[in-house]
């Protein structure tokens, strides 16, 4: 090895260490905050500031060394009481730590710091030193990106185990541990993966009887696998601290910037979590407990007014439940005004106005979800761009968790976070397509459903579809994903549908056979086959056979499913948007040898009824429907020009209305169901009501008819309110 | 390009191919492929070395021709890549050839496209052609052509963070 590589090892070390003693930099001055006197901090701080500029000096990084030394000299006074701290020394100290964690990233990038200029800086932190008036804070180098910590390299994930135990002044845990790197942990995770399999394979050949020392020596090697295997995973674990630990120093920066009071108070940091988990939720919770800075909790006068304590207060908790880890981010500020969100919903074509009408409250707060929609009256710098908590929730589907919002409006704001242990092993819903072994994140599994002659696949057209607790069930089968979706009409009566949750919907996935629930090693997939949607990894099985894990975001997108994958569904799981952007699912039904089609969302459920069972009650034909009477409304009745419908087959094939203000179900004959289209309406022709615009579908001319349109015309109350309002 | 100095030799039918020895992981014979739905059809599937998923590519297919032997008969010729590992399926394996003292020429210009891009060079020996193989080329990812079952082949589509 040559002297180069060796200098060069030397540097490589000296940032590593500093940038870790930096992080501890930024709480520590946090605490300093709280009990400024405190002899031990403050010695601790000059302790890491002295020792940077030592070894900037000796490694000859001169603009490092001139920022430190001028740090170290303002500490210096502190520490012997020469000076008392204030809020302006410590956010020029804090801009100090800044400068030097991006002047030590340059130097990584760059091998100089020549390049940074921290002469203004120096000034400052001279001038405190000097106790001469300072000039306005907050118009420096770094104090423009709020976040310059996010843009560091991720030293910290191979950090010791406990910033907490080593920031108590001593610290001898740095002889406890040593400092591996990832890719060796990562190949000896892999290593064990291939034990494991080993150990399953050698299980199977053990015979009963044959020689019990072979026994014993069998389960012997079962046992310490399973440990091995364990202890493995444990090394990949780390404390959620290394997460939590950047937060006090970026809320104090934020309550700052926006003149607001806000405490944080984190429990739960030793939860360990996968260390890909736990860099996945890195940006999402510093984006969630930014938000509730910036737009959860109020300006003091505003907490004064609401008889709240000036001070606002961000509680994160952390904790194991149920094999997953639970993040709690709750705030005691000002809650979501939901009425608003709906109607900033509303406006922007995300659901339909009577949609918000009969959401419930939780439902409206998910739609904080949905790209595009922010609350905050005004943009700030801090947030409310209109993105950010679409990407959260994108960010953790993607890994598998989950999020839900509880708000209370005056009161406070929860949002509660499920994120999976571990995503090298998962556990994973084992079924048969086509002969051949899959995987389903069992996550995403909601529940299991046989197919059978009481319960079948039906279909709408060629849609396959399942009446479950009486909504329709949009199907994807096995052969839409594996097999082109040929031969529809084939679907066997046998199967299983396995109910899934993914991206805000549920759905069914018809498989040949359910097998067992089972812990899988996931391996990425390589470039070949990477491109393809429904697949998220692949796996070895016990026996040595190589099976793929379906993506449950990717069975969607690749099915046609995708009903605007961004709402989140209000009731009904076909229950599609009401706006009229991009396409909309269209039931494509005969009527009177006419091709009409009605947008799903219009749609609560399909229904074969006998003409038998009509009764006729104030001139209207209605039928006894779950408990109430449900109007029937013939072809000619809402369709005019429609040749009298006698002629519809039996037995009837009714589309239930979604209920609209008046609660009465109404329901629509036609002669055939013929299937369910996605089509772009805004290139359509514009015709008379009740037809909302004629498209061509499969080169046919078809007129979609507005359900809300229908109803006004068959509902006189409705008309009425409409005519007194 | 330095000429490499051992080449692995194997045979798809009657044409005898080589690569550089050293991008040779290893050769296996027989192995259990899983097919991969929606692929290009070359993929032949994936199949399992030791723990570690390697994917399969018919090298007679991407000849442009069509594999003869049965999958369960032929060899896989193991090569790492860029990609990592990936298996070429081959009919049969040939000797390792000292190339040390053997200039190649240029694939001729009339080839076959389809082979003339993933051949480097050719070396005249008594009696046959060896035709070296462009690893990198004969390994390439190719898109799907139409017939893919959602059309659309989305890089970066994987749900799960590679891992493990």
């Amino acid at each position: 090895m040559s002297d180069i590589d060796e200098f060069q090892e030397i540097i490589d070390d000296f940032i590593v260490e500093s940038l870790e003693a930096l992080d501890q930099l930024d709480e520590e001055f946090v605490r300093l905050e709280q009990e400024p006197t405190s002899v031990e901090l403050l010695g601790s701080i000059f302790r890491t500031v002295h020792s940077i500029k030592g070894t900037s000096s000796f490694l000859d990084f001169v603009e490092l060394e001139k920022l430190a030394h001028a740090g170290e000299n303002l500490l210096s006074l502190l520490r012997d009481g020469e000076l008392g701290l204030d809020v302006h020394m410590t956010t020029t100290l804090l801009e100090m730590v800044d400068s030097l964690r991006a002047t030590l990233a340059a130097i990584q990038d760059t091998k100089t710091d020549a390049e940074q200029d921290h002469a203004r800086l120096v000034k400052r932190l001279e001038a405190h030193a000097a106790s001469e008036p300072v000039e306005e804070v907050g118009t420096t180098e770094t104090s423009a990106d709020p976040a310059p910590a996010d843009a560091e390299p991720a030293a910290s994930s191979e950090d010791t185990p406990s910033q907490a135990e080593a920031s108590t002044g001593d610290r001898p845990t740095a002889e406890s541990s040593i400092r591996v790197d990832v890719d060796l942990l990562d190949r000896l995770m892999d290593l064990v993966s291939e034990l494991v399999l080993a150990r399953n394979q050698i299980r199977q050949y053990r015979i009963d009887g044959v020689d019990p020392s072979y026994d014993n020596a069998t389960q012997q090697l079962d046992l310490l696998t399973s440990d091995l295997q364990q202890a493995v995973m444990a090394t990949r674990m780390q404390p959620l601290s290394q997460l939590f630990g950047r937060l006090p120093r970026m809320v104090r920066d934020l309550a700052h910037t926006c003149d607001k009071q806000v405490q944080l108070q984190v429990t739960g940091g030793d939860t360990e979590l996968d260390r890909t988990l736990l860099e996945a939720i890195r940006d999402p919770l510093t984006h969630i407990v930014r938000n509730s800075v910036d737009h959860g909790i109020e300006d003091p006068a505003g907490r004064r007014a609401a008889d709240k304590p000036e001070s606002g207060t961000i509680w994160i908790d952390a904790r194991h439940e149920g094999g997953q880890v639970m993040i709690e981010i709750t705030d005691n500020g000002k809650g979501f005004d939901l009425d608003r969100i709906a109607e900033k919903a509303v406006a922007a074509g995300v659901i339909a106005q009577d949609a918000a009408q009969t959401m419930g409250t939780r439902e409206i707060a998910q739609l904080v979800f949905h790209p595009g929609l922010s609350t905050a009256e005004e943009v700030t710098t801090v947030s409310g761009r209109g993105v950010g908590m679409d990407v959260v929730k994108r960010s953790i589907d993607e890994i598998g968790g989950q999020i839900d919002i509880e708000t209370e409006m005056g009161t406070g704001t929860k949002l509660t976070l499920r994120i999976p242990l571990t995503l090298a092993i998962i556990p994973a819903l084992r079924c048969i397509c086509d002969d051949q072994t899959y995987l389903i994140p069992q996550l995403n599994v909601v529940e299991l459903h046989q197919v059978d002659e009481s319960s079948p696949v039906e279909l709408i057209g060629s849609t396959p579809v399942h009446r479950l607790r009486g909504d329709l069930l949009p199907l994807l089968h096995w052969r839409d994903v594996l097999a082109d979706g040929a031969h529809r009409e084939d679907y066997d009566a046998e199967g299983f549908i396995v109910v899934i949750h993914a991206h805000g919907l549920n759905f069914g996935f018809v498989v040949d056979e359910v097998v067992s629930t089972e812990e899988i090693v996931v391996k990425p997939l390589r470039a070949h086959v990477k491109g393809i949607d429904a697949f998220a990894g692949s796996t070895v099985l016990g026996d040595g056979s190589v099976a793929l894990i379906f993506d449950p975001i990717g069975l969607t997108a690749s099915s046609g499913l995708t009903i605007d994958s961004n709402a989140e569904q209000a009731s009904g799981p076909l229950n599609s948007t009401g706006g009229s952007h991009d396409t909309e699912s269209l039931l494509v039904c005969d009527v009177g040898g006419r091709r009409v089609a009605l947008p799903l969302s219009d749609i609560v459920r399909l229904e074969s009824i006998d003409r038998d069972s009509l009764d006729h009650a104030a001139g209207d034909t209605v039928v006894q429907y779950r408990g109430s009477l449900m109007r029937i409304v013939e072809p000619q009745r809402y369709l005019p020009g429609t040749p009298y419908g006698e002629d519809s087959p039996e037995p009837l094939s009714v589309l239930v209305l979604r209920e609209g203000y008046s609660t009465d179900p109404v329901g629509l004959v036609v002669d055939h169901i013929l299937e369910v289209h996605q089509a772009n309406l805004d290139g359509g022709r514009p015709a008379d009501p009740p037809v909302r615009v004629s498209i061509p579908i499969d080169g046919l001319v078809t007129d979609v008819l507005d359900g809300a349109v229908i109803r006004r015309q068959l509902d006189p109350k409705s008309a009425f309110r409409e005519v007194a309002s | 390009m330095s000429t490499p100095h051992l080449l692995a030799t194997f045979y798809v039918q009657d044409t005898q191919l080589a690569i550089d020895a050293a991008a040779v992981q290893e050769v296996l014979y027989g192995q259990r492929v899983f097919p991969v739905p929606g692929t290009e059809p070359s993929i032949l599937g994936l199949m399992n070395l030791r723990g570690q998923v390697v994917t399969t590519i018919d090298l007679a297919a991407r000849m442009g021709g069509e594999r003869t032997v049965a999958l369960e008969e032929c060899f896989h010729v193991v090569a790492r890549t860029i990609e990592g590992p990936v298996s070429l399926v081959v009919d049969n394996v040939g000797p390792v050839v000292d190339a040390s003292d053997l200039v190649p020429d240029p694939p001729p210009d009339t080839m076959d496209p389809r082979l003339g891009d993933l051949v480097s060079g050719v070396h005249q020996r008594e009696g046959t052609l060896l035709l070296v193989l462009d690893i990198e080329a004969a390994t390439s990812v190719i898109d799907l052509d139409g017939e893919s079952l959602d059309g659309a082949v989305a890089p970066g589509a994987d749900g799960i963070p590679a891992d493990a």
